[in-house]
């Protein structure tokens, strides 16, 4: 069952269209990355998603409803963290924590406090006062403590140090180990994404270029290097950032599928040395994103 | 209900300094009330001053109020994608309940209580308080409605006050527009007017609810700025424009409001405009002159202008046009010197053989040295009483010729009935205070004068009085919108306490105004609160070689009667005025 399903999603701000026909499925339980440059998409899908915003066309269904129908049920099953959104910066950490509580009939005490201790948020201090990161952390804290059946994390590790997102993926990991929770994270702090997600989804200028495990994902994509490749080879369709320099051919593989993959390679050069390296999902959403570039200022050009 | 009730608290709670202050205004707003009543009356600069005060309040009020509501909106606004309750479980519907819970606190509950022991040291009860109550609602109601209107459109300061401009700005260059393009060749009646006002009202808060309303829901705030820009457009068209009168037919089911006023008649006593033919520009202006006659009119019974509507057709076009005012021959204290004396027990008038001659003497002088000027007796003959001069103003800009060949023009008069009671009597002689339940008249200073004037012809030109300085407090009119009393006078206002200057010895009563220096009023929430002077004097004549008071020991024989007037009745009839005379 998808606890996230779009169909044809589409939306535009006037003439500019940040998504389009977008078709993303999140299945229930997984950990779900949303990856893309700048400008993506990335963050008006959640938006429409969240009823935020309400789509120009298509259709985007959340916990089995019609995104634009989402009521105070569905939200009560919904976290929802975004650097983005205006937290009431008047009130202590108690006092959002007192404010949100009665909203939610899950509300954890026991959780609550657990995470209290375990993000070190000082309660009586003022939202406002907080650092970026205690606010995150507090944010996530009133988004966790009613145990939701979706999270949704927009861009949450952005411009963080280094020793609050970790303690924010370590939270996000412990508290996710504790139920069956189907967390839809968009970030660009992609080390950080990979540790937390088991599927992946890239965006980019709007359209989804792939959604699928990470594991298979991270299976297909591998780094090539092939030494004393005969003259006048050429890259084939799948290869990504396709190079030569002088005997030492290089490529990224996107349909990687073990030895028989290996074998063709081998038929195809054949007394060529060959190398392929598996990849971090930081280099093959990179090696997308450069790819992506180069063809748009190529398309520009012509 | 609990939900609702939850984010309220925190509304309170994130708010409560403000909230703070804004009680904190209007605790000042009943202070300088109170001043007024008890000590701030003593000069009329004090009370100027204190009313000025005032007023900043009601500004600073309406201020607070304005930006209260918009930062309440804001903690959670209905526009953007950035606010948080959006993705709590929290509906619109809720949320907008809780905002009206939480403005229904801070400017219903909140103004209430403050006023409540303003209102009950003023001695109302709770026909009073209920009355004062509405007002004040009312006119909280009118100053958050547009507000909020705008604050869910809005999610910052600067936007919310951009709307305010454009708006404002909309509805003048609208009104411009009408002048300019669509100019009225008329002025309105008072019932067009009131027309006029009940369809802008109604288009105002249907379209200010429907975007109140709609905004609990929607996303979307292009149709919610449609509604009000199609608002702030048509509404000052309505108020220049709109030419149905359906208060008229209304009305005019109700012309009497029982068997004694329908035995009443009305009949023209004279008409005149000040028009010159051969001299005057068309378009200037001009006074036109109606006095009309009441009859079989109850003797117990004071009778009190309320509206008079004057409708003129001629070649270039029809005039419409509501009374400027409503004059009573000099002293409107005339009709009502009957019934107040019949209340008083005020035997007829006795004077003495020295005073009738030294009147007479007193009144030939006058008309010797004033012969053009119409002089008119302190009392007032029987066919004075009930005499109703009309004055209208034709203004300039009406562009209406009268016509040369008489077209009747009609008029249509309305009157209100009061029957006195005495509230209380007091002595001239020193300072004190009375009240009878809401009504409460302090006499705050009395101070002795002499005037001296060149003698001349051996007249005594030489008076000594005394001034007294009163400080009243009643019930107000209605601000607002009430049945029968929407912009005009009104019942309650025609028929308003006065004060009469009693020497009940020489079966003398003189009516408070006329002797009038000067009339300040002010309210504080319901409360009308008005200063005024009462002047009674007396002349001084030389006995055995000096001046003395032509009456001994007069001063301490004035007593002070407070009068209120209970309605008993009003009536609307409609005169044709025949041919109205032209002279200068």
């Amino acid at each position: 069952m998808n606890i996230i399903e779009t169909h044809q999603l589409t939306r535009r701000y006037g003439r500019t269209e940040a998504v389009h026909e977008l078709g993303l499925a999140v299945p229930a339980g997984s950990v779900c990355a949303l990856l893309g440059p700048n400008g993506a998409g990335k963050t008006t899908t959640i938006k429409v998603l969240m009823n935020l915003l309400a789509p120009t066309a298509g259709e985007a269904r959340v916990l089995g409803v019609d995104a634009r129908r989402l009521g105070p049920a569905q939200l009560a099953q919904i976290g929802y963290v975004s650097e983005n959104q205006q937290l009431p910066r008047w009130m202590s950490v108690r006092q959002l924590l007192d404010y949100c509580r009665p909203l939610y009939p899950t509300w954890d005490r026991e959780l609550e406090r657990r995470l209290l201790v375990q993000f070190a948020l000082p309660e009586s201090r003022r939202l406002g006062e907080l650092s970026r990161g205690m606010l995150m952390k507090a944010a996530l804290l009133a988004s966790l403590a009613y145990r939701p059946r979706l999270l949704v994390l927009d861009e949450p590790f952005s411009g963080l140090d280094a020793l609050v997102r970790e303690e924010l993926v370590r939270g996000l990991l412990e508290v996710s180990t504790a139920g069956d929770w189907t967390v839809l994270v968009s970030s660009h702090d992609i080390d950080e994404v990979e540790r937390l997600c088991d599927r992946v989804a890239v965006l980019q200028a709007g359209r989804l270029r792939f959604n699928e495990p990470a594991e298979s994902l991270l299976a297909r994509f591998r780094r090539v290097e092939i030494l004393n490749a005969a003259e006048g080879a050429v890259a084939e369709p799948g290869w990504l950032k396709w190079e030569r320099a002088g005997s030492l051919m290089s490529f990224v593989e996107t349909g990687y599928a073990g030895d028989p993959t290996e074998r063709a390679w081998r038929e195809r050069f054949p007394g060529a040395t060959l190398s392929a390296q598996p990849m971090s999902l930081r280099e093959i959403f990179l090696t997308l994103a450069r790819t992506e570039r180069a063809q748009a200022r190529k398309g520009a050009a012509a | 209900m609990n939900l609702t009730w939850h984010i309220t608290k925190k509304d309170l709670t994130r708010f409560r300094l403000p909230l703070a202050g804004y009680a904190l205004v209007l605790i000042a707003r009943v202070f300088l009330g109170v001043a007024l009543r008890a000590g701030g009356g003593t000069d009329a600069a004090s009370f100027s001053r204190v009313r000025m005060y005032l007023l900043l309040g009601v500004g600073l009020q309406a201020l607070i109020t304005y930006a209260l509501v918009a930062v309440l909106m804001h903690e959670d606004a209905t526009v953007g994608t950035q606010v948080f309750w959006r993705t709590r479980p929290i509906s619109g519907a809720r949320l907008l309940g809780s905002k009206l819970l939480t403005l229904a606190l801070m400017f219903g509950v909140l103004p209430l209580l403050v006023d409540l022991g303003w209102w009950l040291s003023c001695g109302f009860g709770p026909a009073e308080i209920g009355a004062a109550a509405r007002d004040v609602l009312l006119w909280q109601a009118a100053l958050v409605l547009p507000a909020l209107g705008l604050a869910v459109i809005s999610d910052n300061a600067g936007r919310f006050f951009t709307l305010i401009v454009v708006g404002v700005g909309l509805a003048a260059f609208t009104g411009l527009m009408r002048i300019a393009y669509f100019p009225s060749p008329e002025t309105v009646t008072w019932n067009l007017l009131q027309s006029r006002l009940w369809v802008a009202l109604a288009i105002t808060a249907a379209g200010l609810v429907a975007v109140i309303a709609r905004q609990a829901r929607a996303r979307s705030v292009s149709p919610a700025y449609a509604i009000l820009g199609a608002v702030a457009a048509v509404v000052p068209l309505i108020l220049g424009g709109w030419n149905l009168d359906f208060v008229s037919p209304w009305q005019e089911k109700t012309d009497d409001s029982s068997a004694v006023t329908r035995a009443i008649s009305l009949s023209l006593s004279a008409a005149e405009i000040q028009y010159d033919r051969e001299t005057d520009q068309p378009n200037s202006a001009r006074w036109l002159y109606v006095t009309l006659k009441a009859g079989d009119f109850p003797p117990d019974l004071a009778l009190a202008p309320l509206t008079a509507d004057l409708v003129w057709s001629a070649r270039s076009g029809v005039l419409r046009t509501s009374d400027a005012s409503i004059d009573y021959i000099n002293y409107l204290g005339y009709n009502r010197q009957e019934p107040v004396r019949r209340l008083l027990g005020l035997s007829a008038t006795r004077v003495d053989a020295e005073t009738q001659r030294w009147q007479e003497a007193m009144a030939a002088e006058r008309q010797r040295r004033f012969p053009k000027i119409k002089r008119t007796p302190s009392r007032p003959p029987e066919e004075l009483r009930r005499l109703a001069t009309l004055r209208f103003a034709l203004r300039g800009t009406a562009k209406f010729e009268p016509p040369s060949t008489p077209t009747h023009p009609e008029l249509t008069v309305e009157f209100a009935l009061g029957r006195p009671c005495l509230l209380a009597e007091l002595p001239l002689a020193a300072t004190g205070r009375i009240t009878r339940g809401p009504f409460s008249m302090r006499v705050a200073d009395v101070e002795n004068y002499k005037y001296n004037a060149p003698k001349r012809d051996g007249l005594p030109v030489e008076f000594e009085g005394r001034r007294a300085v009163l400080v009243e407090t009643q019930p107000a009119d209605s601000m607002l919108i009430s049945a029968r009393n929407l912009f005009r006078v009104g019942p309650a206002d025609a028929l308003s306490p006065d004060v009469w200057l009693l020497t009940r010895d020489q079966g003398e009563a003189i009516w408070g105004w006329p002797t009038n220096r000067t009339a300040l009023i002010s309210y504080v929430d319901g409360v009308q609160i008005t200063w005024r002077t009462a002047v009674v004097q007396e002349p001084r004549v030389i006995r055995d070689g000096h001046w003395t008071p032509f009456r001994a020991g007069w001063d301490r024989q004035v007593t002070l009667a407070f009068v209120r007037y209970e309605p008993a009745g009003w009536f609307r009839r409609t005169v044709s005025l025949g041919e109205v005379d032209e002279s200068r």
